[in-house]
């Protein structure tokens, strides 16, 4: 309280002080400086007023009654992170997470992305293959058909899943995006290709009793941890890596090029949001930009899903 | 009391700048101009702040207690009941660290006129526990931002999140639990729902003459219903690695939700009368075969010993997420287990979210056995990212695997109440007297 008193006493003295002088010095008239500059005395004061001016400004102070920066760390206010939680819990479905990561570093190792994507054909492949089975397909007819490519309408998912099928022709910007950024292509080519399995084995399999109920309760909104405000004001996820919704897989089957899904739903090139579009009918799904995606590696983004 | 704030530092030194400036230049105007930054700074020193007694928090948290993986909201009220208005309040809630906030933020600020009130709101998603709130913070800072005074609040009402297996949260009461544990048979009598009509016989109570017919035809008909039996079913929970995983950080696993969805099922079933035992894989039983084991039974305290277990279950999954080392030939010599323990005159209800081929495996070694077998999985893939849809695709394909074995097979997707689900999975498994199962029904 003291300290405070001396100090607002100062302040209020030297404000005083100097409107004193400033009111004699405009009373009598502005004086001409001098020709040679200013004296000792002055070139003292400005010495002072620098060294105090530095002072002020670059100190910590370590008073117990100066409340800290914001910004510090022992500010109790604000140390917490509290919208976030523990990360040591087991996160389901992160072995494709893994295959995915181990085929990115491939691309950036050897730069192609068309030989990077083997890490993740043959899980896929046995994903793929499993399911349409189940679903009552013959499993040479499904194997002939992965040869040719013919089980989905997207040749680059198609491209993916057999190495035997030819990739499509790619516009001349998509070459020169992949050639620049391949582990970007690489993770956009995995996650189409499993959008497609996951339409295949949607259309394949039979349906069991309670996918369809009704999912009238919000849980699976993203953690407002996971969020991050993008240029346009909306909020998404902070990590890239996400998989196109099913009915631009589906809209692309004449387009392709690989960025035709992204620029269709007007996001950013790399990708960064998409959500889920439920085939019941009974979800209700953001537009407001609570998008989903995956992380890289701990690949635990959820679906966005809106009170009914 | 409130600690002063640096904010004004740079007033100061541009006051020197100034007057340095003015004395190096001889120039009067430089040197009053020097007194605007310092007449900041002493505005700045003059405002006091204080968190006044004056300022009352409150907390709701409503559902509490909660189900495993639903959501809560959590509403914190400031209120200033004081005279003078509070320029500057902000407030932190201090929230679960086990818990992860689904919607809202739990921070907020306000200026706060006398008797006007902040309210802030957030979602958090309940996991099994009694989780503590710490005390909400409140930070006051005065007009002229001079000084900042931070407090903690003991907040009135709620500051506990229970979430326990056997809460009965509001859609739960919404949809109806007792719709659980009807299971019909074939041979009509007394019941409530319609079955269809007979001819009267002498002796038929009046209160099941088909009065309405008499109305039309004049002829007399007796309305049958289904009729009800008790049944015993025996609940396997799937408590292995495998199933130790979530959707998410913060959420609950999918042995915690098996758990709440077998505490639900089991009571209504022991409410209506059947005999329900319980089995837990995955876990260090003292039972046959490593299992947790809880013989048939009815009444209240088998309802008691098998929560007990299932909390059990749902602790040693939450303190190990790992799991010991899974061992198939273990795992499926405890499913074949659970076969001889049961009996083949059992209902079998296999709990588990199918993210490995061994659940399958056991389902259909089962099936050699003629009794009525049930698989209800819990959804923790995360259907919308490249690694959680290529779990999802093979976990309905696991399920596909278990309805081709002749299990009815009921998928509990998140965000479904679990009522209705459970109204799928018992509904419509229909028992005829003499202990043969078969579908029907008509949920």
């Amino acid at each position: 309280m003291n300290r405070r008193h001396v100090g607002l006493g100062i302040a209020v003295l030297c404000g005083l002080l100097l409107v004193a002088a400033g009111a004699v010095i405009g009373l009598i008239g502005t004086p001409e400086p001098a020709a040679s500059g200013p004296g000792a005395a002055g070139v003292l004061v400005l010495l002072v007023c620098v060294l105090v001016a530095f002072w002020k400004l670059l100190r910590t102070p370590d008073d117990p009654a100066i409340s800290p920066s914001p910004w510090a760390a022992d500010d109790g206010f604000t140390r917490e992170y509290l919208e976030t939680t523990p990360t040591d819990d087991a996160v389901s479905g992160t072995d494709l997470a893994e295959r995915v990561e181990a085929a990115v570093a491939k691309a950036r190792d050897d730069g192609s992305v068309d030989g990077s994507v083997g890490p993740v054909r043959e899980p896929l492949r046995a994903t793929l293959t499993e399911a349409l089975v189940q679903g009552g397909h013959d499993p040479d007819t499904v194997k002939a058909q992965l040869a040719a490519g013919s089980w989905t309408d997207d040749p680059v998912a198609a491209a993916v899943l057999d190495e035997s099928v030819a990739p499509p022709d790619r516009p001349f910007r998509a070459r020169l995006r992949a050639w620049l950024f391949p582990e970007k292509a690489v993770r956009k080519r995995c996650a189409r290709a499993m959008a497609a399995v996951s339409v295949a084995a949607d259309d394949a399999l039979p349906t069991v009793v309670g996918q369809r109920a009704p999912r009238p309760v919000p849980v699976v909104a993203p953690a407002v941890a996971d969020l991050q405000r993008a240029a346009d004001g909306s909020l998404q996820r902070a990590i890239d890596g996400s998989i196109p919704k099913r009915e631009d897989i589906e809209a692309s089957e004449n387009g392709t090029s690989e960025e035709a899904r992204v620029d269709r739903d007007g996001t950013a090139a790399d990708g960064a949001t998409s959500s889920e579009s439920e085939t019941d009918g009974t979800t209700l799904v953001n537009d407001d930009g609570t998008d989903v995606t995956a992380t890289n590696g701990a690949d635990w983004g959820d679906v966005t899903e809106g009170r009914d | 009391m409130g600690r002063r704030a640096t904010r004004w530092r740079g007033a100061i030194v541009a006051a020197l700048a100034l007057a340095g400036a003015g004395i190096w230049e001889g120039n009067g105007t430089l040197l009053l101009a020097a007194t605007l930054p310092l007449s900041y700074l002493a505005y700045g020193v003059l405002s006091t702040a204080a968190v006044p007694a004056a300022l009352v928090v409150s907390r709701a948290v409503d559902p509490t207690p909660a189900p495993p993986g639903h959501p809560v909201t959590v509403q914190l009220t400031v209120t200033n009941s004081g005279q003078q208005t509070l320029s500057d309040v902000r407030v932190v809630d201090g929230v679960p660290t086990d818990l992860a906030v689904l919607d809202g933020s739990p921070r907020g600020g306000e200026t706060l006129a006398a008797g006007e009130s902040v309210t802030i709101e957030y979602t958090l998603i309940a996991r099994r526990g009694e989780h503590d709130f710490d005390e909400p913070r409140l930070r006051v800072r005065g007009t002229g931002v001079g000084e900042v005074a931070t407090a903690t609040r003991h907040p009135e009402g709620d500051d506990r999140l229970v979430c326990q297996l056997d809460a009965k949260a509001p859609p739960l009461s919404d949809r109806g639990t007792d719709r659980v544990g009807q299971l019909t048979t074939d041979a009509p009598g007394d019941g409530f729902t319609f079955h269809s009509t007979r001819e009267y016989q002498h002796g038929d109570p009046a209160g099941r003459i088909d009065w309405r017919g008499y109305a039309k035809r004049g002829e007399l008909s007796t309305v049958n219903y289904e009729q009800w039996v008790s049944t015993t079913v025996v609940f396997v929970v799937d408590a292995r690695s495998p199933a130790r995983v979530t959707a998410g950080p913060g959420r609950p696993t999918a042995v915690e939700l098996g758990a709440y969805a077998t505490t639900q099922a089991l009571t209504s079933l022991l409410d209506a009368g059947h005999e329900v035992g319980l089995a837990i894989v995955g876990i260090d039983g003292d039972g046959p075969a490593g299992l947790t084991w809880l013989q048939p039974g009815d009444g209240p305290n088998q309802r008691s010993l098998a929560v007990e277990q299932l909390r059990a279950a749902a602790d040693a999954a939450e303190s190990d997420p790992a799991g010991g080392p899974a061992d198939e030939a273990d795992t499926q010599r405890q499913f074949r287990k659970v076969m001889e323990m049961a009996g083949p005159r059992c209902q079998l209800v296999l709990v588990s979210p199918l993210l490995d081929d061994a659940p399958v495996t056991a389902m259909a070694s089962w099936a050699a056995f003629d009794c009525q077998r049930t698989v209800l999985s819990t959804d923790v893939t995360a259907a919308s990212t490249v690694s959680g849809q290529y779990e999802h695709v093979r976990r309905r394909t696991r399920l596909a695997r278990c309805q081709a074995s002749g299990a009815r097979t009921i998928d509990w997707r998140r965000g479904t109440p679990l009522p209705l689900i459970l109204d799928y999975a018992f509904a419509v498994a229909a028992r005829q007297p003499s202990g043969s199962a078969r579908l029907g029904g008509g949920a």
